[in-house]
């Protein structure tokens, strides 16, 4: 396995927050009540109350997607509920507690793809990493990126996920995708640190050409992966499937390479709970479709949050379960409320950009908590909004046109559809623009426009000519 | 505490009071903080805002400030509060009138303001100077973020113009009360002598010692490092400033102009290095993107060496970096078509 180390461009390394989990992984027992959640949007449900259901059997269909069952049992309650402005269907399965003996095996044949294709389709895991478009044109792939990004505030650590994937999965990995991407070069991408654990672990394998991610959030987005890794340029307008390169975590190819072999759903999923207001922070092996409740305590005064602090989504307590996009569910206290004289003090737990607080000097934990920290001023022009902005854009420039309702071309001009919502740019503002948001909002006003990338591309080469 | 706490909560918010409120919400600011929480992705900010920001400026203008008062007395830390005063409520009326918060940064602006005037200023004209920068400097523009001159230059500027012979010829010599005509570069200027390098970083002077902040050099560079380091202030400004200047002395000296003086005097004479940690790194009035940085610190230096050598005045700083900030708007323009070159696919 030969190493390169990469760089992209921007980004910023949270280092050393409270709560951060450590490695011991806890198994979860099988949830008595499991929920199931689905977007009601063109959605189909499948089963009825009451109904007595099999282990992965499907309980609704959409266009795309389907959502199984990971427990067996009956279905005691459907209900709908508003989750994040979307309607979502809640299917709650009383299980009957057992392990995984009775699954249906449909394990891949051999190894061609057609086999392994109607083996995952089987599995439901077309939905990863959008499969599906992908393999629809497989032959045009170029590259398969397998990565674990660990630069997050909170993330799951490679140390835990690893000691529980099942020797040589990443070598079977690789014969899958050779097979369903016959013109890939395999890469597998680590955060930089990690590289000793990977080969300690004895699943290095030299199928793959070896990437260590520089050691700064966001790593692990597609963007700056495929920047760092490829040397190729992806935003809004050139994704990842136009330019052929299959992007896949390592817990998800863990999924797959079990589903083709064994036959077997993914049914649990390691994740870290972690964040300051989590009272054992620790990595869990869970059943896909365990409530919070049953793996935390919930608590008052504290913002759960899915996979990231910097781009996830806000978790409703009551209408969550563990599903095959969780990674990390992460406990956070909001507020405090005002402290005296906040910006005068020393900062002993404060993270900051520039070294003004002395946590930057000591060796101590740093606090993450949803205070905003300062009031809302006007941009200074101080630039570390385009000092950490991974897409190499200028935040404050944009949210200036935005601010002042010049939605025009002179956006699309200046890369606003570069920018992948990473929320570097409003983490980091002293005067506390939110410029992630606003420009997301400028790229929707833009669409609204119908000066979408494509239109304005084409006038801009009819210009040249 | 708590009283007051819920008295500053109620004034600010207090709808009758309209823009009255802003005073209020600016000292509740500085006592409490915020308790405002984020309300989605990022869930999390950092711990950096204005308040800290303006904090580690003052902080580093510190050390010209006590070597001020040391050499000239108690008088320059009246003078200081009269910018204060002055400056703060031209902001407040401001705050009011356009029913905004009050920025910070005119704590900054009222400190550097006084010491780049000659010891001998009276009062009534730091409070002209003061009102006529904020004013003309920053609020016609719009207020903090959308000004393109340096507020405390402008009425810096505005007085030169206005009291030449005040601002000009009359300059204290540090402790004492001898007044002269001459300082570091217009003896260059007028006989070619140049001073002893440890006197001028000191500031200790036989002759007049410029502007009151300019004098203890060691302190603002000593305060214009602790900015750097802080990332408070780009390290890209100063350094290319400073730079410019030394390199285009040097060359000039080589061929043998010597109207230009030798580089190390350049670098210790005058506002130069003042202005280059202090005035040229205000980052509202900088290019936005780094290499338009660059551009305009290599102007300024050109252009300070060229006005010391040929104009009629003997300092150069304060034009050079006025005219700059009016030419930055063009060095963005230029570093931005290239940036974001339409590529050929
Ligand atoms: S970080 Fe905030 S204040 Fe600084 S340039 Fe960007 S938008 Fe302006
Ligand atoms: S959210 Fe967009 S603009 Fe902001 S730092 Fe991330 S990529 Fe850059």
């Amino acid at each position: 396995m030969c190493l390169s180390k990469t760089k992209f461009r921007g980004g910023y390394a949270f280092r050393r927050f409270k709560g951060n989990p450590g490695i011991q992984v806890v198994q979860h027992p099988i949830p008595a009540k499991g929920l199931f959640l689905f977007k009601k949007k063109d959605g189909k449900c499948l089963v009825k109350i009451g109904q007595e259901i099999e282990m992965g059997q499907g309980l609704a269909e959409g266009k795309v997607s389907r959502l199984y069952s990971s427990l067996k049992g009956r279905v005691s309650e459907i209900k709908f509920a508003k989750i994040n402005c979307e309607e979502f269907y809640c299917f709650y399965i009383e299980s009957d507690k057992r392990g995984s003996e009775n699954y249906r095996i449909n394990r891949a044949k051999d190894l061609s793809s057609s086999a392994i294709e109607e083996c995952l389709e089987a599995a439901h895991l077309m939905k990863i990493s959008r499969m599906k478009s992908f393999l629809a044109q497989a032959d045009s792939v170029g590259s398969v990126i397998l990565h674990h990004g660990e630069a997050d505030v909170f993330c799951l650590k490679l140390e835990s996920l690893i000691s529980h994937i099942p020797k040589e999965t990443l070598d079977r990995g690789a014969k899958i995708m050779e097979s369903l991407f016959p013109n890939a070069r395999l890469y597998l991408a680590v955060d930089k640190r990690k590289i000793r654990v990977l080969r300690l672990s004895g699943q290095d394998t030299s199928a793959y050409i070896l990437k260590g991610l520089s050691a700064k959030y966001p790593q692990a987005m597609d963007a700056p992966l495929a920047a760092s890794v490829l040397g190729v340029k992806l935003n809004d307008i050139n994704t990842a499937l136009d330019q052929g390169i299959f992007i896949i975590t390592l817990q998800d190819m863990a999924a797959m390479v079990q589903a083709v072999e064994t036959g077997q759903y993914p049914l649990n999923r390691m994740i870290a709970l972690a964040g300051p207001a989590m009272d054992n922070p620790c990595h869990a092996l869970v059943r896909i479709g365990t409530p919070l409740s049953d793996i935390i305590d919930i608590k008052e005064g504290v913002r759960y949050i899915e996979n990231s602090l910097l781009s996830g989504n806000q978790i409703d307590p009551a209408h969550f379960s563990v599903s095959l996009q969780t990674e990390c569910i992460i406990a956070v206290p909001e507020g405090p409320e005002s402290e005296f004289l906040s910006f005068a003090r020393p900062g002993l737990v404060k993270d900051s950009i520039v070294p003004v607080f002395m946590a930057s000097f000591l060796p101590v934990s740093k606090q993450a908590e949803t205070n905003i920290h300062g009031e809302h001023r006007a941009c200074l022009n101080c630039g570390y909004c385009s000092d950490v902005c991974p897409a190499g854009i200028l935040p404050q420039m944009l949210h200036r046109y935005i601010e002042r309702g010049m939605i025009t071309e002179n956006l699309v001009h200046y890369r606003i559809y570069d920018c992948i919502e990473c929320g570097l740019c409003s983490y980091v503002c002293p005067s506390k623009i939110d410029l992630a948001f606003i420009l997301s909002k400028g790229k929707s006003l833009l669409k609204e426009e119908a000066l979408a990338p494509e239109k304005i591309l084409n006038q801009g080469a009819e210009k040249q000519k | 505490m708590k009283a007051i706490k819920n008295f500053l909560k109620q004034m600010a918010h207090n709808k009758a009071l309209g823009g009255f409120g802003a005073p209020f919400e600016t000292m509740y600011g500085i006592l409490f903080g915020t308790s405002e929480v984020t309300l989605k992705a990022p869930h999390i900010r950092d711990n950096i805002e204005i308040k800290r920001f303006m904090s580690c400026a003052i902080i580093a203008l510190l050390p010209s400030l006590a070597a001020s008062i040391y050499y000239f007395g108690w008088h320059m830390l009246f003078l200081v509060a009269v910018a204060y005063v002055s400056g703060g409520i031209v902001e407040v009326i401001f705050a009011i009138v356009r029913k905004r918060e009050i920025e910070e940064g005119f704590l900054v602006t009222g400190m550097i303001f006084p010491l780049v005037l000659p010891p001998t200023t009276p009062w009534w004209v730091v409070v002209i100077g003061m009102v006529f920068g904020v004013f003309f400097g920053k609020e016609v523009f719009g207020g903090t973020g959308r000004n393109i001159f340096n507020p405390a230059l402008v009425g810096r500027l505005f007085i030169t113009i206005a009291f030449p012979q005040m601002l000009s010829s009359s300059w204290q010599v540090p402790l004492s009360d001898v007044i002269t005509s001459a300082t570091p570069l217009s003896v260059y200027k007028t006989q070619g002598v140049l001073q002893d390098p440890l006197m001028m970083l000191l500031g200790n002077s036989q002759i007049g010692g410029g502007c009151m902040g300019e004098t203890f050099r060691l302190g603002i560079i000593l305060g214009g490092v602790f900015l750097m380091i802080l990332k408070v202030s780009n390290f890209r400004t100063p350094l290319f400033y400073l730079g410019t200047v030394a390199l285009f002395s040097f060359t000039a000296n080589l061929f043998g102009i010597s109207a230009i003086a030798p580089p190390w005097f350049q670098l210790l004479s005058g506002g130069l290095l003042f202005g280059a940690m202090f005035m040229a790194t205000d980052p509202i009035t900088s290019p936005m993107t780094n290499p338009g940085k660059i551009i305009s610190a290599v102007v300024m230096g050109i252009l300070t060496v060229l006005i010391r050598a040929f104009s009629g005045y003997n300092e150069g700083v304060m034009f050079s970096i006025i005219l700059t900030n009016a030419l930055n708007p063009i060095i963005d323009s230029i570093v931005l078509a290239q940036k974001f070159k339409v590529r050929s696919k």
